[in-house]
């Protein structure tokens, strides 16, 4: 069992079956402190009202998808620092692209495994400023991970 | 050989005529030779047009039966692509000329014609007789169908590669009238039967001049093979159409599988890790077996979205120089441990100065890690990676001491569902069945190969070989690879 931990995550997903599912793992598992919201505009909402050390984020989602969420969040002063942590089921070819051109921390691909995802969030939370990370994320990407193939 | 002119005469004045045939056999030389015979009306000339062709016509224009220019009209009607050659008196020199307009080639005073004058004009028949041969020579021997028709529809000739289309001898079509419909503009297609079942012609015509009379010229071409090319082309269209279709309804159906799973996945790790209440031992074991399951599904999704990717030909490629000894080193320091952990002793034998490859490093990485995964489940007690120097570039070799391939097995392993019986039981790991066609549609888009057979004194072995990188290229990565250590 990993160590508990005290850090505010947000969870923006439209499927509810794996909020429900995520918010049990983090909260009673990890001991995280989790706020739910199903759609982007919630998210926004909760974002500027829960103040999450990190955001873990659906990107297919109805209205507003999850880059879009993205762009919306490094607008606004008050939740442009927040660390993203994409998890997606979509792997497109140009996923590592669009995240690293959004300030995304990091990419997970559904199903994800335990190991990884607390690892994502644990190394986001406390993450004072994720934009000075940038260039350290740049040198990671040219070695192009791609997270299809770790499955 | 002697050439015949045929030519005939058309005058009623028998001592006229016998002058004529006087200069004519004079006329004659080594080469040439002239056939001449003689008609005193037009109804006799008209007669012999109708029983056989001649070269030239030499006409005097007051017959019996006919005078002036109507003579030359009825003449021209019968045989319009017979040259003429008016004869007249003095008196009537104007005549000659208006004949020349009404379509005559040329006209002699009777009074003066000598022996060279005719043959001048006799000549000029020769030459275009010359001439017609080397035309009829050309559409002889054009490979599509030539067919020339009167402006009554009469075929007045027909090409070999037409009569071999229509499926006719000469005799069959020269005189009687085309019997397919001629296209209105443009193109039109007929079908015909042919040697090989049916043959489909393509009509054109166009109108020309045809011995002095509007005529139409009607071209065959058989495209019969060029519409089972374009029925082939359309077929690969459609089937990649049907292709690009499966790929889409794979990829979606393999995404949306993956948010259900990942749903699963987590519910039963909560139940795996008591967040949600104490389990029996028996509870333990059935959600244990449950959550390798689910692992098993999303490594089969994952590998089934690789090479679906690949297959599609949408994979990117990324091509590099490479150096294959610090590569293999790379791959195997990450995976020490976990062979560690089974017991299985890991050996690395490079051979000193390889050349750098080009590939696609992830790529690479991907087919060897599955090749060293699939070593471990065999293994015994060991497996070596072995890179050597081969033709044209390096041969990386993956090789355990398991129990080695079943014979008759070796080139199947690359097919899609294809395992070998499992070593470990139920209850180890098992493969998705599309690893190694994975593996070898990588090795592909990286324009090397993979192949596998039993190595002496060990078990399986599997081989890559990857192309070398340009000497160039692999110099200035070389280069900059100095500079970075």
């Amino acid at each position: 069992m990993p160590n508990p931990h005290s850090g505010r995550v947000l969870i923006v997903d439209d499927e509810s079956d794996l909020t429900e599912a995520l918010a049990i793992r983090l909260t009673s598992g990890w001991g995280f402190t989790v706020a739910v919201a199903h759609d982007a505009e919630e998210g926004l909402r909760k974002a500027s009202v829960f103040m999450p050390e990190v955001i873990l984020l659906d990107i297919a989602m109805p209205r507003i998808d999850g880059w879009e969420m993205c762009r919306r969040l490094r607008d606004d002063p008050n939740t442009r620092n927040i660390p993203i942590v994409v998890m997606t089921a979509w792997a497109t070819d140009d996923l590592q692209r669009l995240a690293a051109s959004e300030c995304v921390t990091k990419v997970l691909l559904k199903p994800a495994e335990d190991q990884e995802l607390l690892a994502a969030l644990k190394s986001s939370c406390g993450v004072a400023r994720p934009r000075d990370a940038q260039a350290e994320r740049g040198r990671k990407h040219r070695r192009r991970s791609h997270p299809r193939r770790r499955h | 050989m002697k050439e015949t002119i045929s030519v005939l005469l058309i005058e009623d004045d028998p001592d006229y005529t016998l002058l004529m045939n006087l200069y004519i056999n004079e006329a004659c030389g080594e080469h040439i030779k002239f056939d001449m015979q003689c008609a005193v009306s037009l109804a006799q000339g008209l007669d012999l047009l109708a029983r056989r062709e001649f070269d030239i016509i030499l006409l005097d224009l007051m017959l019996p039966d006919s005078q002036g220019l109507d003579t030359l009209s009825a003449l021209r009607c019968r045989a319009p692509g017979t040259p003429i050659v008016v004869l007249t008196n003095l008196a009537l020199e104007n005549t000659g000329i208006s004949a020349i307009g009404a379509g005559a080639q040329d006209f002699l005073i009777k009074s003066k014609v000598d022996q060279e004058q005719l043959r001048r004009a006799i000549g000029y028949a020769l030459e275009r007789s010359r001439l017609y041969g080397q035309m009829e020579g050309l559409a002889s021997s054009a490979p599509d169908g030539i067919v020339i028709v009167d402006a009554a529809r009469m075929v007045r000739y027909a090409n070999p590669a037409a009569l071999a289309l229509l499926g006719r001898a000469m005799e069959d079509v020269q005189g009687r009238e085309f019997e397919h419909p001629l296209p209105d503009g443009g193109a039109s297609g007929l079908t015909l039967p042919g040697p090989d079942g049916v043959t489909t012609v393509e009509l054109r015509q166009s109108a020309i001049q045809w011995r002095g009379a509007p005529a139409r010229l009607i071209t065959l071409r058989d495209i019969t093979q060029l519409r089972k090319f374009e029925q082939i082309k359309a077929e690969i269209a459609e089937r990649r159409r049907l292709d690009k279709l499966k790929d889409n309804l794979l990829s979606t159906v393999s995404h949306e599988l993956r948010t259900p799973l990942s749903i699963i996945k987590m519910a039963v790790g909560s139940i795996r890790d008591r967040l949600v209440g104490p389990l029996t031992s028996d509870q333990v074991k059935m959600i244990q077996t449950a959550d390798r399951n689910i692992s098993r599904l999303t490594r089969i999704l994952g590998n089934f979205l690789d090479l679906s990717r690949l297959e599609s030909g949408n994979a990117c490629v990324d091509l590099q120089p490479l150096d294959p000894g610090e590569l293999i080193r790379e791959i195997t320091d990450d995976l020490r441990m976990t062979y560690k952990a089974k017991h299985v002793l890991l050996l690395v034998e490079a051979a000193q100065g390889l050349p750098w490859v080009r590939a696609d490093r992830d790529m690479i990485t991907q087919v060897l890690g599955n090749l060293l995964d699939n070593a471990l489940r065999y293994a015994r007690e060991r497996v070596q990676v072995r890179a050597k120097p081969a033709e044209g570039g390096v041969v990386i070799s993956v090789i355990d001491d398991g129990r080695g391939i079943p014979e008759g097995m070796a080139a199947d392993l690359f097919d899609k569902f294809i395992q070998l019986d499992r070593p470990k039981g139920g209850a180890g790991y098992k493969g998705t069945g599309l690893g190694l066609a994975i593996c070898r549609e990588i090795m592909s888009l990286n324009g090397g190969s993979i192949w596998a057979e039993n190595v002496k004194g060990w078990g399986a072995g599997f081989h890559i070989s990857l192309p070398a990188s340009a000497p160039a290229a692999a110099a200035a990565a070389g280069g900059q690879r100095a500079q970075s250590t």
